[in-house]
């Protein structure tokens, strides 16, 4: 069993990635806290959950994924408007003092909110967490081609929709 | 796709809003008292310790036995049921009737034949005096 100082050291390593993984994939940060408290609450319950772990933060992110995955199908089912609320503007990225900045992230958090949750999770795990292909299918569970594809159209989407806004304040 | 363009750097610079620092106190708080008590957990830890390992070996082993247990139980409810029919059936009076006659007969038929007195053979030269007397006589 885990000790709860070891929980605490984790939450304290890779509690932000998670929450920002979370966060941007699930777009409400309600549901954000409860997949978060969920995950800590399985991670509590194994006897040994990082045993033979190498890596531990794409671990945790994959069973981040798994969880917001489940967690979103239900809510499809319940409720049909689950795309609606992924559409809404969250606060994903940190206010900037600069408004030039500011602007920029709240388009950028709008752009990310238009893109399918594959693509928004992918691009997520490629620049914030900088993880492999090879990582990134190892915790979707696709392969890396579909991962690489998924960053493409992803990415594509994004510079199409920020290219005046990027232009003008680089 | 290794190196990132100017413009995939400059998304990466973008950073996430803070965790908000009452979370983790949620999370770690609502673990503590979700945890069972001292000795459930130790029974739990021990079960883990022997299960954890190879839990799909286990389960497959009792998958095995389950089958096993279904199959003997399915061959026991067949002979029963043979059993339980045989006594129960009516049988129509003229059948039994029919059964019993026949059975008399098998009977009579595996039994030894009766033993029948021969008379007594003559012998070959009272055989041939008798002949020639009866010729005499017509």
């Amino acid at each position: 069993m885990i000790a709860p100082g070891e929980l605490e050291q984790l939450y304290d390593r890779h509690g932000q990635a998670l929450f920002a993984f979370l966060l941007n994939f699930t777009r409400d940060e309600s549901d954000t806290r409860d997949l978060l408290q969920e995950l800590f609450r399985r991670l509590a319950a194994r006897p040994n959950p990082l045993h033979e772990v190498r890596q531990e933060r794409p671990f945790l992110l994959r069973l981040a994924h798994n969880l917001a995955v489940d967690f979103m199908r239900r809510r499809a089912v319940r409720d049909r408007s689950a795309e609606a609320l992924a559409a809404e503007a969250v606060d994903v990225f940190a206010p900037a003092d600069d408004p030039d900045e500011q602007s920029f992230r709240l388009e950028l958090a709008e752009a990310m909110a238009e893109l399918p949750p594959d693509q928004r999770a992918v691009v997520h795990l490629k620049l914030w967490e900088k993880l492999t292909f090879e990582q990134i299918a190892e915790t979707m569970g696709v392969s890396p081609n579909t991962a690489a594809s998924r960053y493409r159209y992803g990415l594509d989407k994004l510079r199409a929709r920020l290219r005046l806004l990027y232009d003008e304040i680089r | 796709m290794n190196s990132l363009d100017s413009f995939e750097e400059r998304l990466q610079r973008t950073p996430f809003r803070e965790a908000p620092a009452s979370l983790r106190r949620q999370v770690l708080q609502n673990l503590e008292s979700a945890s069972p008590s001292q000795t459930a957990n130790s029974i739990r830890v021990w079960i883990a310790s022997w299960l954890w390992p190879h839990p799909v070996a286990w389960g497959t082993l009792g998958l095995a036995w389950i089958a096993v247990g279904l199959l003997s139980l399915g061959a026991m409810d067949v002979s029963d049921s043979a059993v339980a029919q045989g006594p129960g059936r009516r049988v129509s009076p003229a059948w039994t009737t029919m059964l019993r006659e026949q059975r008399a007969m098998l009977n009579s038929l595996l039994q030894d034949p009766p033993v029948v007195a021969l008379p007594p053979q003559p012998a070959p030269g009272v055989q041939l005096w008798r002949e020639e007397e009866q010729t005499r006589i017509v």
